[in-house]
């Protein structure tokens, strides 16, 4: 770039504990982006290699560890992509289990992404710490309703952190029918607190900014899909999780080792709670579709600051199938299924907190891993998260330094990026180039 | 259900019992990352601590596992700590000792012991008796580990919390 012609650059470093994982860079010249990149560190081809000649069963424990905040999507993607080569089908009380599971992963994700990191945006505080202070009620009531996700996960995982009870067929072991009756006036007591949270998260002012997203989620014939489902959009796309590939491609972002993805010959597209909402709502538990009504709103959503009221809507949701589960489930006469071994390449695709999470895998007659693909749903969303920052950054570009950066972070944070092995707190700084035209 | 513990209330006039908790992070696919994990393994394998101490991996938690927190009286974390001096130098803090900051995450993925720290405080679960415990890494890339220098001093990192915790407890843990 020729510093003659008026390039400003701003640059958005995370500085984990390993620099340049991530940036997100912004080029401008005469007051107009010339050029945008957001690069976020990516593990999943590290664990693609280190996959690679471990057994089959190992897939799930070793992939929960990509990610601290959900483990279970990782578990269950990975456990269904094995399932599909062995063919071998998880129903009934074993079924219901994985969606208690699941149901817990995102009550504690959607509620810690929701209070102590997004509602900070929409209420002016430049920290969450010092939100806290001001609003306690609402800080306390999210970490207990947190709490009991945590319980749920450790309840049907065995441990709260990485699970370790979950298996390919199934489970090690699993509740009793009482233990599990046990749990209704919890949940019930976090269904009210979930109402709480909503009515809060309803009362905030979203910025106007809409775009025209092409919104990706799984879809299931009865339930608003989380285990699984067929892949659908906004746009068309209707196919088996199997032609995965077939509908979305990987590019290499120019100047950059990073890979994005996009739909074939169409570009950026959105997963995650808003895309759910916007595709599946017909699907919502009761409580939760009576509290959309409430939403002055109508659907489809296309403003991303939204995005919070999916996941408060999510959370609902979650807590009512947990108590759906609750209610029906009997203890299931063994923890799991097994078949013997056979080759082949089988496909996962669970609906993790962020959105949808790919998994493919190769094993041969040993069981053996040959190749394995995963695909989350942060990489999913960066090429769109970038089309957004395009839209924002003419405003940023004339703003004071701290305001620029918070307005960037707003817009990335919408998405929920999920950035777990980036160990580091971010130190965000932007840096202007001096205007030499 | 979570089993339940049932306690004997301390008798009159006695301080109340400790209630501490030991918590590892990192991610132990990122070489060094990983040391506050591998010291609480040792940690919790060298001795037959009382009921009292609680270990957990909490490995890449973020911001869930602050509830870990609540009703301790005493907090030790292990954890790999950025500071200006050789990998494997042992490094300790509490909250008294770190800078205030302003920045805030983009991800609840993102937690280190210090802001654990920082929000504990923030959220009054930050127990009196606490204490950030661990070593400068060499390397956090991509990988199984320890660094050499990390690995020769992952010793000291693990009798430096064993003699906080015997300080803690006021009695000296029997072998295991």
């Amino acid at each position: 770039m020729n510093r003659s012609e008026g390039t400003r650059v701003i640059k958005v470093d995370y500085l984990a504990r390993v620099e340049g994982e991530g940036a997100l860079y912004i080029r401008a010249r005469r007051g107009r982006v010339v050029d945008l990149r957001l690069e976020i560190f990516e593990p999943p081809r590290f664990f693609e290699a280190f996959l690679r000649g471990r057994h089959y069963t190992e897939a799930p424990d070793i992939t929960a560890r990509i990610c601290g905040i959900c483990p279970v999507a990782y578990q269950m993607s990975a456990c269904q992509a094995m399932e599909n080569i062995l063919g071998l089908s998880v129903t009934g009380p074993l079924r219901d289990l994985r969606r208690m599971l699941y149901a817990g992963e995102w009550i504690e994700s959607h509620v810690l992404h929701i209070a102590m990191l997004h509602a900070p945006d929409f209420l002016g505080y430049q920290s969450a710490l010092e939100m806290a202070g001001d609003y306690r009620e609402q800080v306390e009531l999210s970490l207990r309703l947190k709490r009991l996700g945590n319980d749920l996960v450790t309840f049907v995982g065995g441990r709260e952190i990485h699970p370790i009870n979950v298996r390919v067929g199934g489970f090690y072991s699993v509740p009793r029918t009482e233990e599990m009756r046990a749990w209704k006036p919890r949940l019930e007591q976090g269904l009210e607190w979930a109402v709480a949270l909503f009515r809060w998260v309803m009362g905030f002012d979203f910025p106007d900014f809409e775009q025209d997203y092409e919104f990706v989620a799984l879809r299931h014939a009865e339930e608003y899909a989380i285990l699984e489902g067929r892949l659908v959009s906004s746009k068309g796309i209707d196919v088996a999780i199997e032609d995965f590939d077939q509908v979305f491609e990987e590019y290499q972002v120019p100047h950059s080792n990073a890979l994005h993805l996009r739909v074939r010959e169409r570009g950026a597209y959105m997963v995650g709670p808003l895309a759910r909402l916007n595709l599946n709502h017909d699907r919502l538990t009761p409580l939760a579709r009576e509290l959309l009504q409430e939403v002055p709103h109508p659907l489809p959503w296309r403003n991303p600051f939204m995005s919070i009221l999916a996941r408060a809507i999510e959370v609902v949701h979650a807590l009512e199938v947990a108590l759906e589960v609750v209610e029906t489930y009997e203890t299931p006469e063994a923890p799991y299924r097994e078949v013997p071994v056979r080759a082949g390449t089988g496909h996962g695709c669970t609906e993790a907190p962020r959105g949808i999470l790919y998994h493919r895998y190769t094993i041969d007659g040993k069981g053996i891993i040959q190749d394995a693909r995963i695909v989350p749903p942060t990489t999913q969303n960066l090429h769109q998260m970038e089309q957004d920052l395009w839209q924002f950054a003419p405003q940023v570009l004339q703003l004071p330094k701290d305001r620029a950066t918070w307005l960037c972070e707003q817009a990335i944070r919408n998405y929920d990026p999920c950035i777990s092995c980036a160990t580091h707190f971010l130190k965000i700084h932007v840096e202007h180039e001096p205007d030499t035209a | 259900m979570n089993p339940t513990r049932h306690e004997a209330n301390p008798a009159p006039g006695e301080p109340p019992a400790p209630k501490v908790l030991v918590l590892g992070l990192g991610n132990r696919m990122r070489r060094d990352d990983g040391l506050g994990l591998l010291a609480l393994r040792r940690l919790r394998e060298r001795h037959a601590w009382p009921e009292a101490v609680t270990f957990v991996e909490g490995g890449t938690g973020g911001l869930a596992l602050l509830h870990l927190l609540e009703g301790k009286s005493h907090l030790l974390v292990l954890d790999a700590i950025q500071a200006p001096h050789p990998p494997g130098t042992l490094v300790q803090a509490t909250i008294q000792d770190l800078e205030p900051i302003q920045e805030r995450p983009l991800s609840v993925h993102q937690l280190t012991g210090e802001d654990l720290l920082r929000w504990a405080q923030a959220l009054d679960l930050l127990p009196r008796n606490h204490l950030l415990l661990g070593l400068v890494p060499a390397s956090v890339e991509m990988g199984e580990g320890l660094s050499p220098p990390v690995a020769a001093s992952l010793e000291n990192l693990v009798t430096a919390a064993t003699r906080i915790l015997e300080r803690w407890l006021a009695v000296p843990p029997k072998p295991a």
